[in-house]
């Protein structure tokens, strides 16, 4: 049985209500969806209000130069010209002139017609002819063709007179209008100034709201960037303010990597396809791997296609970290794509105790920076009974042949024999001495301002007369120097160069203690010292024991733990940034990737107790510099059409030249065809480039070419100085030239250059004259006078070939890519001219 | 307790501290309803719904389940927008998240493969629940407690789902979401996620205390006849003592049903002791089969 009981309530209250507030929740999911998920509406409105003002005011601009007094005159003048040259063209003895012509024009326009026509039917029936006369074999066919192509012949020099009639008196006819059109023209142009002014505005308003994409397909990249950042690619600047500015660099960056090849992504990283914030778009959001890089950080990714970050024009930062990553050598500890198969950057520390005292050798563990300041060693922060420890075991290595370090008594007059020495060998390009001096910077020789209380009198000697025998990888050239000289260059260096606050220990041999010497060698193994130098019975440590898995880092791949000390850094700009450790730090610095990189410079060591990382004390523009670098280790793999590596130089020197360059390090300062350094010239065609006979005179006794900082050294001294000795033999010298002319030649010089029919004196004279109207002589030297900033000239007429002159004036790029020098587009005869004059200077 | 405050206000956890919020408050507020019907009960009063009064579908539930659809669609719709799908890192197959938890919902599933053999924990289980949860209806034969609470009428109905529901699914489910942390470990709310963490455990079969390899066919004997051994004692003892009782449940209920009832009642039951066993005695499995394992 069911029975009724009361009845639920209607609620048409709460019906009502609820009604509204969902009305309500969806008009504001309807503003979110349109407006505030979509904030490059906004910006591209914005950006379209100022592209209009921007092109409003132009408009009013020509329209208020269109009715400026000066224009409406001209406007005016115009107008009444044309009124005028109208009416001349329409008086009836012109129109009946004009008439006349123009039916002789039509006449022969009728005349060539026709000629035409005959012309057409003639080929027509000599086609026929032809085929008839292939099939049938008919004489008369043969006769006639014959008689078609004469009358083909006298056509057509019909029609070539008729043309010649019909241009002539075109150009008559034209005259009678020529004034009239060149007014309508002037008119038209001034009008039309106004009227494209008005169209480019006029049509802004037809450009649409929509998200702008670039899309790559092989890479399935898709920037949006340009939906907010309208006028990154336009020509002119809209306005400074962000996104609507015009990129900076626009030369180096935009017009090199065109957006629609590369993207934006590709160089600023952050989320190309994000459009719903700015912050989103920008990668700034949690988990997005590779946020947007602010400022100078976006060169970082210019190492994703470009190998060679040294010589990439607008990637400073880039260049500045990769010298320092190979200066401080951190590719001895860390792994680095890249950065493969160098040398060692620490001296081999098997015979320390032969070279340095004992107490120098402990300061310097201390901490190396405050002993020399620029030390490339990092500071471990050892306490001073580990340094000792260590000291002790690096000496432990050598404790048969112990020696003594007592200062011995000074022979002045020597020392003063090896100061002049220390000056004609140029000492002070490489080593600095108390941090002054040392101006070639790209190899890095130890200061030796303290050196007379650091090193051991014999061993400076036997490193002096032949540096390989210590040290097979060294850069140190072997000056060969005499006996005499050698101990004349110690004497000096031991008198000269010391530190008068240095209190020596020991001067007799070291008492070493096992337990000490134990402990040293635990130390340099945790520390993993032999990853800079080679310690003789350490080889046997590189496959790295227990202690790196302490290391903070911790997705190394099993295969490299074995060869490094340190993680390996090869892609951790774009490791995801949980796998960094940020230890007992999380909670105090951002957690982000670049604030990791910075601490681990600023402070190594400072995320945990036990990492061993040594502290480099780099300063703020170093740690710049090696983040920016750092941030652009990624393993990102783009497609090899992006891709600029490195040119890798297969080129190596060959026979007897290449004993010479081992010896006295031709490549320490100079490159031939990619190998060696920049610090002097290029010599990959010198054979070319230089006459054979001042190349002799040059090697036997280098002269001044370039500022005093960078001259050659003085490998051969035998004119009249101190001391009489011949390093580089003739016979070597003769080596050297003959190498050159063999294999440092280029094709592309000429032995002679061109004759251009004018006297010698005369063309010396116009190359004078164009040398100083150009103004050669502001950055160059002919005998008192001139610049100094490119080389002098005063002897070049001794030094260069005419070939190379000749070549190298047509484009300077040529040869020396980033060269100073101005290319000036010489003609031909002017760089004729100018190689002759040049090669009058001579010194006599 | 940071660590804690994290996990319930991340925008995936909204849902499970919802439905936490809302299964307390349904829980109580049932039982004290139940208390209160059954005081009166007691005291001979009248309580409403038990007696024959009926109400129509249309239009007094109907109106009312539509206001409630609103409320939720309402509800749903300012939720969308205020919280937006919570994305991680982007996905690398070389490197899986850690810890790696299923979504809420299945995170009592998951929690069981920590005691069981995924056939067990993954197949089986949910096919007994949802089998199980079709058959109640069939299998109860208690025809009290229609349209009113009341807990001492329904007794064993109302304690044997409590225990299933609450304890068995959601109380796993709670377990996935907040005391598992890095590797699976158990983290209690107040500790701090270590990712370095080690814990050395080994777990071992039942044949193996006993130093007989469970792989091998007098262990497949052993663990077989414990397994078989549990079921049979655990549905047949209890019919011994109420057919000793001469129980009128038992008559009620009739053979097909009552098999039914205790083999499933057992396997609930089989579930709490095999994750005892775990915990206390690591005991990797009971029985193992070419096939399966339990």
């Amino acid at each position: 049985m069911i029975e009724k009981i009361k009845k639920e309530p209607p609620y048409a209250l709460y019906f009502f209500l609820l009604a509204v507030v969902i009305i309500a929740l969806s008009a504001w999911a309807l503003w979110v969806e349109t407006v505030k998920l979509r904030p490059w509406k906004a910006y591209q409105k914005q950006y379209i209000e100022l592209k209009s003002q921007k092109l409003k005011s132009e408009y009013e601009k020509a329209r208020y130069e269109f009715q400026s007094q000066e224009t409406q005159k001209r406007y005016e003048e115009l107008k009444m010209q044309l009124k005028k040259a109208t009416e001349n063209f329409q008086q009836p003895g012109v129109q009946e002139k004009y008439k006349v012509v123009k039916r002789e024009l039509d006449l022969i326009n009728e005349k060539i017609k026709i000629n035409k026509a005959e012309f057409q039917k003639a080929r027509g029936i000599y086609l026929e002819l032809e085929y008839l006369y292939h099939k049938h074999q008919k004489e008369e066919d043969k006769v006639k063709m014959a008689e078609l192509e004469k009358e083909v012949v006298i056509l057509e020099d019909e029609r070539k007179e008729l043309q010649k009639k019909k241009s002539v008196i075109s150009e008559e006819l034209n005259e009678f209008t020529a004034e009239e059109e060149k007014y309508t023209a002037e008119i038209r142009e001034i009008e039309k100034r106004v009227e494209e002014a008005k169209e480019k505005f006029e049509k802004l308003s037809e450009v649409p709201f929509e998200i702008k994409q670039i899309y790559i397909n092989d890479i399935n990249k898709a920037d949006r960037c340009e939906s907010c950042h309208m006028g990154i690619n336009s020509s002119d600047n809209i306005s400074e303010l962000h996104p609507f500015t015009i990129h900076p660099g626009k030369s180096v960056y935009i017009e090199n990597h065109p957006p629609e090849v590369f993207g934006c992504t590709m160089c600023h990283r952050g989320q190309g396809r994000a459009v719903s914030s700015a912050d989103k778009a920008h990668g700034w959001v949690e988990f997005w791997t590779e946020p947007m890089l602010k400022g100078n950080m976006v060169q970082a990714t210019c190492q994703t296609c470009h190998g060679d970050v040294q010589h990439l024009r607008g990637a400073d930062l880039l260049k500045k970290g990769s010298s320092l990553i190979e200066k401080y050598g951190c590719y001895d500890c860390h792994k680095i794509a890249g950065y493969e198969n160098l040398r060692k950057t620490g001296p081999e520390l098997t015979e320390i105790g032969l070279k340095v005292n004992y107490t120098y050798l402990v300061n310097w563990l201390l901490d190396p920076k405050d002993y020399i300041e620029t030390a490339r060693m990092p500071k471990f922060d050892f306490s001073e009974e580990e340094a000792s420890a260590i000291a002790d075991y690096l000496f432990s290595m050598t404790i048969e042949h112990r020696i003594d370090y007592s200062p011995g008594e000074i022979n002045w007059n020597l020392a003063d024999k090896g100061k002049a020495l220390w000056g004609q060998s140029r000492c002070s390009i490489c080593h600095p001495t108390n941090s002054i001096g040392g101006s070639f910077k790209e190899i890095y020789a130890p200061d030796l301002g303290i050196a007379g209380s650091k090193i051991n009198r014999d061993w400076l000697y036997n490193w002096l007369k032949d540096p390989k025998s210590y040290l097979p990888q060294t850069k140190m050239p072997r000056f060969r120097f005499t006996d005499d000289q050698i101990w004349a260059l110690v004497e000096f260096i031991m008198s000269e160069y010391i530190d008068w606050d240095f209190n020596p220990q020991y001067n007799k041999p070291v008492q070493l203690n096992i337990k000490s010497i134990q402990k040293g060698k635990e130390l340099i193994q945790k520390y993993g010292c032999f990853g800079c130098h080679e310690v003789k019975g350490l080889e046997e440590m590189k496959p790295i024991g227990p202690f790196l898995r302490h290391d903070e880092v911790s997705y190394l791949k099993v295969g490299e733990i074995e060869s490094k000390v340190g993680a390996e850094i090869s892609s951790i700009g774009n490791q995801p940034i949980e796998r960094f450790d940020f230890g007992v730090l999380e909670k105090l610095i951002p957690n982000d990737r670049m604030s990791y990189l910075q601490q681990k410079m600023k402070a190594p060591r400072s995320f945990r107790d036990d990492l061993i990382m040594p502290d480099f004390q780099f300063n703020e523009e170093d740690i710049e510099a090696l983040t920016a670098l750092l941030l652009g280790f990624t393993d990102a793999n783009v497609p090899t059409r992006f891709k600029v590596p490195k040119a890798q130089s297969s080129f190596e020197l060959t026979g007897k030249f290449a004993q010479i360059d081992d010896d006295v390090k031709c490549l320490n300062c100079h490159m031939i065809n990619g190998k060696g350094e920049e610090f002097a010239p290029d010599l990959s065609i010198e054979g070319s480039k230089v006459q054979e006979q001042w190349l002799r005179e040059f090697l036997k006794q280098p002269d001044i070419i370039r500022p005093m900082l960078k001259q050659m050294p003085l490998f051969n001294l035998d004119h009249d100085q101190t001391m009489i000795q011949g390093n580089l033999s003739y016979s070597e010298i003769e080596t050297i030239i003959q190498y050159f002319n063999h294999v440092l030649v280029s094709n592309e010089i000429p032995e002679n250059i061109p004759d251009n029919g004018l006297s010698f004196q005369e063309q010396k004279e116009a190359g004078k004259t164009l040398y100083f109207d150009k103004g050669c002589q502001a950055c160059h030297q002919i005998g008192i006078e001139g610049g100094a900033v490119g080389p002098n000239l005063s002897n070049v007429g001794n030094r260069l070939t005419e070939g190379y002159i000749f070549k190298h004036l047509e484009n300077p790029r040529t040869f020396i890519p980033d060269i100073v020098e101005p290319n000036y587009g010489f003609n031909e005869d002017e760089r004729i001219s100018l190689t002759r004059y040049l090669m009058s200077l001579k010194n006599e | 307790m940071d660590n804690l405050l994290k996990l319930i206000s991340k925008p995936d956890n909204v849902a499970i501290v919802i439905m936490l919020i809302l299964i307390t408050v349904y829980t109580v507020w049932a039982f004290r309803q139940a208390i209160a019907n059954d005081r009166r009960k007691r005291l001979g009063k009248h309580v409403e719904g038990s007696d024959d009064k009926k109400l129509d579908t249309w239009p007094n539930l109907v109106r009312i389940e539509m206001l409630v659809a609103m409320v939720v669609i309402a509800g749903l719709i300012v939720w969308s927008i205020v919280l937006d799908a919570p994305l991680e890192e982007h996905s690398n197959p070389s490197l899986t998240p850690n810890p790696a938890k299923a979504p809420w919902y299945f995170l009592g599933l998951q929690e069981m493969l920590v005691y069981f053999d995924p056939w067990i924990a993954g197949v089986i289980f949910p096919i007994l629940i949802i089998f199980g949860l079709m058959a109640i209806p069939y299998l109860d034969i208690n025809p009290k407690g229609n349209g009113y609470y009341t807990f001492s009428e329904r007794k064993n109905a109302i304690l044997i789902f409590c225990f299933g529901f609450l304890v068995l699914w959601i109380l796993l489910i709670v377990i996935g979401v907040f005391m598992r942390g890095p590797g699976w470990l158990w983290y209690w709310p107040w500790e701090e996620w270590d990712h370095n963490r080690v814990i050395y455990k080994v777990n071992v079969d039942l044949t193996q205390y006993f130093g007989i390899d469970s792989r091998s066919l007098f262990g497949f004997l052993i663990g077989g006849s414990v397994v078989i051994l549990y079921f049979g004692l655990g549905m047949i003892l209890p019919y011994y003592i109420w057919k000793k009782r001469n129980s009128d449940f038992l008559k009620k209920l009739g053979m097909t049903r009552y098999i039914i009832l205790s083999f499933l009642f057992c396997a609930m039951i089989g579930l709490p002791i095999k994750i005892i066993l775990t915990l206390t005695l690591n005991m990797k499995y009971i029985w193992v089969t070419p096939w399966f394992n339990i």
